[in-house]
């Protein structure tokens, strides 16, 4: 079998390759615009099974040509090219898996449903962390329930190396969620609300403590409404939560013009005013190999039950390790024919969640039901 | 043509407003920057004039200064061009009037004391609001004891609408909460610990807030001139209501106010011409106002007993001045001095703090034609 990691050498994709090459014994292709990046990290395994291929995902031919007699194509790169590398695996006639599309994207890859069922390949929306292991734990619990009004969905980071302040990911993707309109389902209706409301306060018990959360766009609010109608489901929302001092702060910035696009002059030349702010922020960036991180990602369903997954850092910070590892997950479980059927699928309507769960327990992401452990 | 005035950072927020109320006054003035573009306004005044000046470049200072043929130089331009500016006015033989050099600078400044003496001219360093307002009324204050124990000294401020707006140099600032705060604590200067100094108090006008101790000139100044008086201990304390101090914190703490040069498509940029840069953009909001008071307690002796006194200057937005907010108190208050010093009620040569040779009634009387009232232990005196 052979599997093509498209930005396989990013912060997600290399542990996508690195959980593919521990897990199976197929081949694997690295492949992105960098050729020395990639050759770099393909050589660290020291395998005849990964190797390193130069790809521009906006040339039709050439990526087609490379996907062609793979079994899944998992696209790490940014979500803004996600249908453009679906209509590829298209042609090439290959299974798809991605880390999500932001809910706006997601809705586009949706519409391509017709044509992967026409080929019987299918395509995984959003199998990170979350998106992903959320809407699987979604799955879980809905089985268990059978019918519900309400889902919450949320998750928290502690990092216990940079109490002062640390960025969790990237600083742009942060902005994002504190600007961009979310989308809430409110008594069956999906409205689009103002960026930063729906504060609330999370007791994420012990361990990750009280923080307060707000309502940010997330993909998972593009498939839950549809995928839990037959449920019930009226009310579902996700929040982002940060510490109140991390909050305050990334606002500050924002109101005072320093995420801007707008662009700015300096010394001739012009720069968008988001992309300096990020360069004097990469201080508080991620720090890859950080041992000291945990991350929570929490389903709610009407206060019944409540799904948590815990992941801790392997050497890569935790939200690395539990937005990899999952995608890696389902392009094995396509591979080996352990999800079966055809179109483009969101996580929770594609994966069996046991299955899924017992894999990431191998590899230490924990599940918890009511604070049980699910085995 | 020959102008009444040339102003160094003319083309900045204080040189600005300094210019309008020169204009206002009668006088011609010419600009000297480098952004014309930026006072386009002032210049359809027929006695306004511009002259394209690199502070950078100091033969570039003294040319403008010739070819201007300004009897007054007037530095608003930011601090760090202080010294440049003044041996330019050596070099020319003319005085002039700047917003101060808060510690390190105002030091280097008053080195070229002697200097300016023998070359028969004065500067006069430190005539803004605070600097500037507040070392007259400590000047009138101090006259009435017969001796001075403490003063401390500083300014607080508010505005009707909770946005953020730049309330002084973006520079200035950064660099006031960046270096750590010097006081004179006995007879010596002591560094002090930022977040052991502060203090929340009951201002007139402004109601309670808190003050952290900054670096500022007058810690310097006042003990230098109040010596004789016994003077002990000195501090100064700024505050900032709390949506705009919020602001100022968060870049502290992300490191805007940094000069260390970051690297991004092969230009060199310092975060915090970056951050002055931003905030520049944003707008003053509609029916925006806001109030300063420019405080000073002093704490002493009159015929044996002790006593103690309160000064205070209320600035207040004035119509036709909004867009300068409370700013007026500074960008007039050296154009008041400047004209001071050209009319000669400011007289002497060498370097001066306002403290030292401005006289207070003839200034005051100034401030109160630009609505800044000034009251001494509660009861307004101008």
């Amino acid at each position: 079998m052979k599997f093509v990691v498209l930005g396989g050498y990013g912060i997600i994709g290399k542990a996508v390759v690195s959980d593919l090459f521990k897990y199976t014994k197929d081949e694997i292709i690295i492949a992105g615009r960098d050729l020395a990046k990639a050759k770099k990290y393909a050589a660290s395994f020291k395998s005849s099974r990964v190797l390193a291929k130069e790809i521009d995902i906006t040339n039709e031919r050439q990526t087609v040509d490379l996907l062609k007699g793979s079994d899944v194509c998992v696209n790490c790169v940014q979500y803004y090219y996600n249908v453009q590398i679906m209509k590829y695996c298209l042609k090439a006639k290959t299974n798809y898996v991605d880390l999500g599309g932001l809910f706006h994207e997601t809705k586009k890859q949706l519409k391509l449903d017709g044509d992967f069922k026409k080929i019987g390949k299918i395509a995984i929306l959003g199998i990170g962390g979350t998106p992903g292991i959320t809407n699987v734990m979604a799955a879980y619990a809905a089985r268990l329930l059978k019918k519900f009004k309400s889902i919450d969905i949320t998750f928290a980071d502690v990092d216990y190396a940079n109490k002062e302040f640390a960025l969790p990911y990237s600083f742009k993707t942060i902005v994002d969620e504190f600007t961009m309109k979310p989308a809430v389902l409110k008594n069956g209706k999906l409205i689009f609300a103002n960026p930063g409301s729906g504060e609330k306060e999370y007791d994420f018990g012990k361990e990750f403590g009280k923080q307060k959360g707000f309502y940010t766009l997330h993909s998972e609010l593009a498939t839950f409404p549809e995928s839990f109608d037959k449920n019930g489901l009226k009310n579902c929302e996700f929040r982002v939560t940060f510490d109140q001092n991390f909050s305050r702060k990334i606002k500050k910035l924002i109101e005072t013009g320093f995420t801007s696009s707008d662009l700015i002059n300096f010394g001739g030349k012009e720069f968008k005013i988001i992309d300096i702010t990020d360069k004097i922020m990469e201080k508080f960036s991620p720090k890859l190999g950080n041992k000291n991180d945990k991350e929570l990602l929490r389903v709610n369903l009407d206060n019944k039950i409540i799904m948590d997954a815990v992941a801790k850092s392997d050497g890569d910070s935790s939200w690395i390790v539990d937005t990899g590892i999952p995608c890696s997950i389902a392009a094995q479980m396509i591979a080996q024919k352990r999800i079966v059927g055809s179109g483009v699928l969101a996580p929770e309507k594609a994966i069996n969640p046991m299955s899924f769960f017992m894999e990431l327990r191998r590899r230490g992401i924990k599940i918890f039901r009511n604070k049980k452990e699910v085995k | 043509m020959t102008y009444d005035f040339i102003i160094f950072g003319g083309t900045g927020q204080q040189g600005k407003i300094c210019a309008r109320d020169l204009l206002e006054s009668g006088y011609s003035i010419i600009l000297a920057g480098r952004n014309k573009e930026a006072v386009k306004d002032l210049l359809k005044n027929k006695r306004a004039g511009f002259i394209y000046v690199d502070l950078k470049n100091i033969d570039d200072i003294t040319n403008a200064i010739k070819k201007s043929g300004a009897e007054i130089v007037v530095n608003c331009a930011e601090l760090t061009y202080n010294v440049d500016i003044m041996k330019a006015c050596l070099e020319t033989k003319r005085s002039c009037t700047d917003l101060g050099g808060l510690q390190k600078i105002t030091l280097e400044q008053f080195k070229l004391d002697k200097d300016f003496k023998k070359a028969g001219i004065i500067n006069v360093t430190g005539c803004g609001s605070t600097p500037g307002i507040a070392n007259v009324m400590t000047a009138y204050a101090v006259e009435k004891l017969d001796s001075i124990d403490t003063i401390e000294l500083g300014f607080v401020w508010d505005s009707n609408i909770k946005k953020f707006v730049i309330p002084y140099s973006m520079h200035s600032i950064l660099d006031e909460f960046t270096e750590m705060p010097v006081t004179y604590h006995n007879g010596k200067y002591i560094k002090e610990n930022r977040l052991m100094c502060t203090g929340t108090f009951d201002f007139k006008e402004i109601g309670r807030q808190t003050t952290y101790c900054i670096v500022h000139s007058e810690v310097y100044t006042f003990s230098k001139y109040f010596k004789k008086k016994g003077i002990k201990n000195i501090h100064y304390m700024a505050g900032f209501p709390e949506h705009s101090y919020a602001v100022i914190k968060t870049l502290l703490d992300l490191g805007f106010n940094s000069k260390e040069e970051i690297e991004i498509r092969g230009a060199k940029i310092k975060p915090v011409d970056f951050a002055d840069k931003v905030l520049s953009r944003l707008k003053i909001p509609k029916g925006y106002k806001e109030v300063e008071n420019i405080w000073v307690k002093l704490y002493g002796k009159k015929s044996g007993a002790d006593k103690q006194m309160e000064m205070n200057c209320i600035v207040k937005t004035v119509n036709g001045w909004e867009e300068a907010g409370s700013n007026i108190d500074t960008g007039r208050s050296i154009s008041i001095m400047s004209q001071m010093l050209k009319n000669g009620s400011i007289r002497g040569s060498g370097v001066y703090g306002p403290e030292a040779v401005v006289p207070w009634k003839e200034f005051f009387g100034e401030l109160r034609k630009r609505k800044m009232f000034i009251y001494e232990n509660g009861r307004r005196i101008n």
